[in-house]
């Protein structure tokens, strides 16, 4: 159950990092896309670094919980790029050459349409809302 | 809209759930399959984009304020960094919107 509340915390705290960041970015006249890319670019680095620098097994530098609180939940909530790009880094190293780029290419893919397929659900739901609406009435 | 205070508030939570429904996948995930293949973060990446997708659809079309705001929020937290980026980088939404969705 700890451990829920560890992933929770690190979760919260990383996604209001993530929001700040893009809330000081957004006035800014630059590519829209930058706070996105900044933000995905240096979780990648931090989760690589916690995760180099220590060891799962919890001997070195960060215990398990530790690991728990900072690689799951707040690079986690920070951005999802980190733990992505991180698993497909050790699939590369190890040379499961296959599973990395089933990693990349699915994900992007895959996470693409499904954004798509998302926008045209949503689509018809005024339409739907109206109705109902006019039902309830 | 929203204020900034319940801006945080509303951040802080949606990540907080978000994270434990991620965390939970991932886990069940990991405990059928085996650890070789990353299915559970692909799965809720997947999960999360279409969310993200279908909310911001809706506050683009219903844009029925603070509600909607909670949702899309919380979908944003979900996960989804690769949802954002796709979404910005091909200019679904104008730039801002994502951010501050109001």
């Amino acid at each position: 159950m700890r451990r829920y509340y560890l992933v929770a915390i690190g979760g919260g705290i990383g996604s209001l990092v993530r929001f700040g960041i893009t809330q000081f970015m957004a006035p800014m006249a630059v590519w829209a896309p930058l706070s996105i890319l900044i933000i995905n670019t240096s979780g990648c680095f931090v989760i690589s670094f916690l995760n180099f620098v220590s060891d799962p097994s919890g001997n070195i530098y960060l215990g398990p919980r530790s690991r728990l609180f900072l690689l799951v939940g707040f690079c986690g909530g920070y951005t999802t790029f980190s733990s992505f790009s991180l698993i497909s880094f050790n699939a590369a190293r190890h040379g499961f050459l296959l599973d990395l780029w089933l990693n990349i290419g699915l994900s992007h893919i895959l996470c693409l349409l499904s954004v798509w397929l998302g926008a045209i659900v949503a689509a018809p739901f005024p339409r739907v809302l109206r109705r109902v609406a006019g039902v309830l009435r | 809209m929203l204020d900034g205070t319940l801006a945080i508030i509303l951040v802080l939570l949606g990540g907080a759930f978000g994270s434990i429904w991620r965390y939970a996948w991932s886990g069940f995930f990991a405990e059928r399959l085996g650890e070789t293949f990353p299915f559970g973060t692909l799965v809720v990446n997947l999960v999360g984009s279409m969310l993200i997708g279908l909310f911001s659809g809706l506050v683009a079309r219903v844009s029925s304020g603070a509600v909607a705001s909670l949702v899309f929020r919380r979908a944003n937290n979900y996960t989804y960094a690769h949802a954002a980026f796709f979404r910005r980088f091909f200019g679904f939404v104008h730039p801002g919107e994502i951010s501050s969705s109001r």
